[in-house]
């Protein structure tokens, strides 16, 4: 899979902004509409850069994040949380150690392509794989 | 009439022969048998059986005849009579002797035997205090004379002293009576005595609950059973203003009209009256035992006022009713307090929704927001044609303006929240102006305005790091914005007791008159018409916000417009005691 970049968030035009950003510089990503969804390609052998919105119906953020540790598929990837604001959240408590970085929303798309090409250079060291 | 029987008989004479005469007359028992017969025949009575009629003593001078009498006295065997001779000498004389024994005896018959008058019968008289006690024997005397003589004068002795002890039982009897009396009387005084001091003592007791009820706090009045008002207290008196006299002895519900203005019936006339009468009248009655209690609205002084009244029938010691007793408690103040509790409550519920909405909806636009951040410059990099390329730039403005706002507002609602401040710390002034000055630069050289940190390294302040830098920066932004077209910015900073006042200063386009407190009002714009789409005025609003957390001042001045204005705020310095820590943990 060389898909190295996940975007999870509810709304559907969030998440094709980032697409649209990701193609203008050729960055594969693939995206998923809940916790679920993201669990699911994970389970499916995604390892990557998961931007993950912190506010989504039933399962949120955090829940996801606690869902990828139990389930030991955390290892290999780097998290980075959209958030509406950096303000303190009671459910961050325990999981924060599992974020490596907040990304605030909005983003313009040169923030985003510097970001993620940050956050891959960051992925290429952790994973040991500079492929 | 055993016990005082007495036949002993004294003869006193100086003749034996008589003596002898006498003896066979009263004591001799073949002439007793005859004697007995006479003396049956005289008085109806039965003789004494045995021999022995009469004791018979004899004494033959006056002087022995009284040491006799004076020695049966002695052992309690008196005399019942005594013959006593009228001429005995060489002694006392039958009168001296009488004379002498009835001093020491009076109770003794006698019979004073004479021959002829020594003495006229009206001397003896009045020699002696005769009484009924002397008869007169005349000499010579028959046997009958004697015996009839003393049968009479023992029978009269005997008589005598019965009726003297009667007497005496009756005396004692009257005595005891009289005793009886006197006690009985003495009980009743004791008595009298008694039920006065209950009587002192109820009345005090009377006056003691009358003297609680007049000062009882709470208004007062007590009716009996007829309705008719027996007391009304000092605090009904103040409440109602109408005056005890004014009220005592009114009937008929009189009681009412201060309150109502009418006679109507109230919670005291409800006390005999079924639950439904009462709660027709009274909706929210609560009962307590026999106690009605409930709230009313009345019309005191023409001010509405809110009473809390309780009434309780008053009973006597039968059960009887005799009364009731209503008190009314003025909480006017009270529900006043209840209804602005209330009213704040609902503000401040209402300022809660309002925050966490302002929270929400700050939030919930970033949502939206990010897709218009991220695709809108992507779709100017590809258009050329300038009109679509101007519609673009107004996007991306509009964009960034919402951006803006929703963003302040955000601080401003978390900076306002009720919640603690985050914790003041020693901070270097001078580094964190530092701080904000880089990350300002962009503003600044937009518009070629220089900024200069005038803040002396020495200077610490004690504020909370975050919002310290909010707090400069916005100022420090505020400033480029509105310094001259490049001019000049300066942040200087100065210790004045244990408070630092900073001040941030630019030349540029001043205040009116006026405008110097409402530029920190949320939404202030100094320049209306600028339209400056890139501030949201905020950011003083947010300053002030934040150097009111840290219980400082914030003000402005301005020379007026064109003459360029400082912003002050005031911080507190750390302790000069903790200085030196404060150092150590300082903060840039």
């Amino acid at each position: 899979m060389n898909n190295k970049i996940m975007v999870v968030d509810d709304n559907e035009y969030v998440r094709a902004s980032v697409e649209i950003i990701c193609q203008s510089v050729q960055l594969n990503l693939t995206s998923a509409s809940c916790g679920q969804e993201c669990l699911e390609q994970l389970e499916a052998g995604f390892r990557g850069v998961i931007l993950m919105d912190i506010m989504m119906p039933e399962m949120d953020g955090w829940d996801t994040i606690r869902e990828i540790v139990r389930r030991g598929l955390y290892n290999g990837n780097i998290i980075v949380m959209l958030t509406g604001m950096g303000e303190p959240d009671a459910k961050m408590d325990g999981v924060q150690e599992y974020v490596t970085d907040y990304m605030t929303k909005p983003f313009g798309p040169d923030q985003l392509i510097e970001s993620l090409q940050y956050y891959l250079t960051l992925l290429s060291v952790v994973s040991g794989n500079h492929g | 009439v055993n016990q005082i029987e007495n036949r002993r008989i004294l003869l006193i004479d100086d003749t034996p022969a008589i003596h002898d005469d006498f003896r066979k007359i009263l004591v001799d028992s073949r002439e007793a048998a005859d004697l007995d017969l006479i003396e049956e025949a005289l008085f109806g009575a039965k003789p004494h059986s045995g021999t022995l009629r009469f004791e018979l003593d004899s004494a033959y001078q006056g002087e022995e005849g009284w040491a006799k009498v004076r020695s049966s006295l002695e052992l309690g065997l008196p005399y019942a009579m005594a013959f006593v001779d009228m001429r005995m000498p060489p002694g006392w004389d039958g009168v001296e002797t009488i004379e002498q024994i009835w001093q020491i005896d009076p109770r003794i018959q006698v019979v004073i035997c004479t021959a002829y008058s020594d003495y006229s019968w009206e001397e003896v008289l009045e020699r002696l205090e005769v009484g009924d006690r002397l008869l007169v024997l005349k000499k010579p005397f028959d046997a009958i004379e004697v015996c009839q003589l003393a049968s009479t004068m023992t029978a009269k002795w005997q008589l005598s002293r019965q009726a003297e002890q009667k007497l005496a039982s009756l005396e004692e009897a009257v005595r005891r009576r009289t005793a009886e009396l006197a006690r009985a009387n003495e009980a009743l005084q004791a008595d009298i005595v008694e039920r006065k001091r209950a009587e002192q003592e109820t009345m005090n007791a009377y006056r003691r609950i009358a003297d609680i009820l007049e000062f009882l706090p709470d208004a007062t009045f007590v009716v009996d059973a007829q309705g008719t008002v027996i007391a009304w207290n000092r605090a009904i008196e103040v409440m109602t203003g109408i005056p005890k006299a004014q009220m005592l002895g009114q009937g008929d519900g009189a009681y009412a009209v201060p309150l109502y203005g009418v006679r109507r019936s109230i919670l005291i006339d409800m006390l005999d009256q079924d639950a439904e009468v009462q709660e027709r009248q009274y909706p929210d009655l609560i009962r307590e035992g026999k106690t009605l209690s409930a709230e009313a609205r009345v019309m005191l002084r023409d001010q509405l006022h809110y009473l809390w009244s309780s009434a309780t029938p008053l009973y006597n010691m039968q059960g009887i009713k005799v009364g009731g007793i209503q008190s009314l408690r003025d909480i006017t103040d009270l529900r006043r307090f209840e209804q602005e509790k209330f009213r704040l409550e609902a503000q401040l519920h209402q300022a809660g929704m309002m925050e966490s909405l302002m929270v929400q909806l700050g939030h919930d636009l970033k949502t939206p927001l990010t897709p218009l951040f991220a695709l809108l410059p992507m779709v100017t990099k590809q258009v050329t044609e300038p009109n679509l390329l101007r519609m673009l730039e107004i996007c991306q403005s509009s964009v960034n303006q919402i951006q803006g706002l929703s963003s302040k507002a955000l601080e401003l609602v978390r900076l306002s929240c009720r919640e603690a401040p985050p914790e003041a710390l020693p901070v270097q002034l001078q580094s964190a102006v530092e701080g904000c000055i880089n990350g300002c630069t962009a503003l600044f050289s937009q518009r070629g305005v220089t900024c200069e940190n005038q803040v002396a390294p020495e200077i610490v302040v004690l504020a909370a790091p975050s919002q310290l830098n909010l707090l400069i920066d916005n100022l420090l932004s505020n400033s480029a914005r509105y310094a001259a077209e490049n001019g000049s910015v300066s942040v200087s900073a100065k210790l004045d007791g244990e408070t630092v006042v900073v001040c941030v200063t630019d030349d540029g386009v001043g205040l009116k008159p006026g405008q110097n407190a409402l530029i920190f009002n949320e939404f202030f714009k100094a320049d209306t018409a600028r339209h400056d789409l890139n501030t949201q005025g905020l950011g003083l609003a947010i300053c002030k916000r934040i150097v009111q957390n840290h219980k400082g001042r914030i003000w402005a001045q301005s020379g007026g417009l064109g003459q360029g204005t400082t912003i002050y705020f005031t911080l507190e310095a750390p302790k000069a005691a903790s200085d030196q820590a404060g150092n150590e943990r300082m903060q840039s």
